[in-house]
């Protein structure tokens, strides 16, 4: 199951990957400025394993962005995918 | 006023969960990097500049102003998402007295400021400063005018895909509407490039605002485009909600 807040992806997982470790602070990614800003601001941690951030939940969550609308999350575990875009 | 306090007047830290998680974390960074109490207050002072011009003197005449920028450059990780203009921070780096801004492949180039003192370079190419000060009022065609295809290529990064799309000619490649009802286009441009510079309009969910994505010039259709753009194949790519 994929839910998107803006340039986010959250696909559903059905673990954490093993090596995986806590990820301290809300924020799920961010740029330049304050445009791209994207916080979890509800219950759940992050994680991260490689390149790739987790979030983990027990309950539903939300995901906070300063111009889109709030993204409900149900509990379970997600890979956080960034949106990228083509350079030659 | 302590740095916490001046932290939390961001409008983004008013929010009390994210307040909390983002102090707590900032704290334990802060643990590790002696002076960052300091720094924190020259990042929550940067934030709230709107001018670049005097952030960067600011920081030059600041006493270990570059040092601090390291710092905060160190801590790039957790400032990643914080309203603080990067763009400020690599200027501040790249106008250091003596100091010279080069690629990875060593050649002279600096997006953001003077690659050496008031010399602008990209990708080894010497080129106009209004490329890098002004690209909000360069045009396609100005590329033209860049000797080499990599300097090409970053100025028209520097002057961004929406820039070059409003300054010339573009051929729609498809149009659809998202799971919402937004319209999008695959539109693409001839840049003086070896390939087309192929882009996928799209109008956001929440703001209805329109923006732009670059995609491989492979790419023949917009739901193609977007499914790129998250790593995946068309046929994977289904969200259930979006905002």
């Amino acid at each position: 199951m994929q839910f998107r807040q803006g340039d986010l992806l959250f696909c559903a997982e059905d673990r954490l990957p093993p090596a995986s470790q806590p990820h301290p602070g809300p924020i799920l990614a961010g740029g330049q400025g304050s445009d791209h800003l994207h916080l979890l601001d509800g219950p759940g941690n992050l994680y991260l394993s490689g390149n790739f951030l987790y979030v983990a939940t027990e309950q539903p969550t939300w995901v906070w962005h300063p111009e889109h609308a709030r993204l409900a999350l149900p509990a379970g575990t997600f890979r956080v995918i960034r949106q990228r875009q083509y350079e030659p | 006023m302590s740095w916490q306090d001046e932290l939390g007047e961001l409008p983004i830290l008013r929010l009390p969960r994210a307040r909390e998680k983002f102090l707590r974390a900032a704290e334990e960074a802060y643990d590790d990097l002696g002076e960052l109490p300091r720094a924190a207050r020259a990042w929550a002072w940067l934030a709230r500049l709107e001018e670049l011009e005097p952030a960067v003197t600011a920081l030059r005449e600041a006493e270990g102003g570059h040092r601090l920028v390291r710092r905060l450059m160190a801590l790039e990780g957790l400032l990643q998402g914080l309203p603080l203009p990067l763009s400020f921070v690599r200027l501040a780096l790249s106008v250091g007295p003596g100091r010279e801004e080069r690629d990875e492949q060593g050649r002279l180039h600096c997006l953001y400021g003077p690659a050496r003192a008031n010399e602008y370079w990209v990708r080894g190419e010497r080129v106009d400063p209004t490329w890098v000060l002004a690209p909000q009022r360069k045009t396609v065609r100005d590329l033209a005018g860049v000797a080499s295809l990599p300097a090409r290529r970053a100025l028209l990064q520097r002057m961004g895909v929406r820039r070059a799309l409003e300054t010339g000619w573009s051929a729609v490649l498809d149009l659809d509407r998202d799971a919402a009802g937004g319209p999008r286009r695959l539109l693409s441009m001839d840049v003086g490039d070896s390939e087309p510079m192929v882009v996928v309009e799209v109008t956001c969910t929440s703001t209805r605002a329109l923006h732009y994505l670059r995609v491989p010039p492979t790419v023949r259709s917009c739901a193609e485009a977007v499914a790129w753009t998250f790593g995946m194949e068309r046929e994977r790519y289904r969200p259930v909600a979006e905002a």
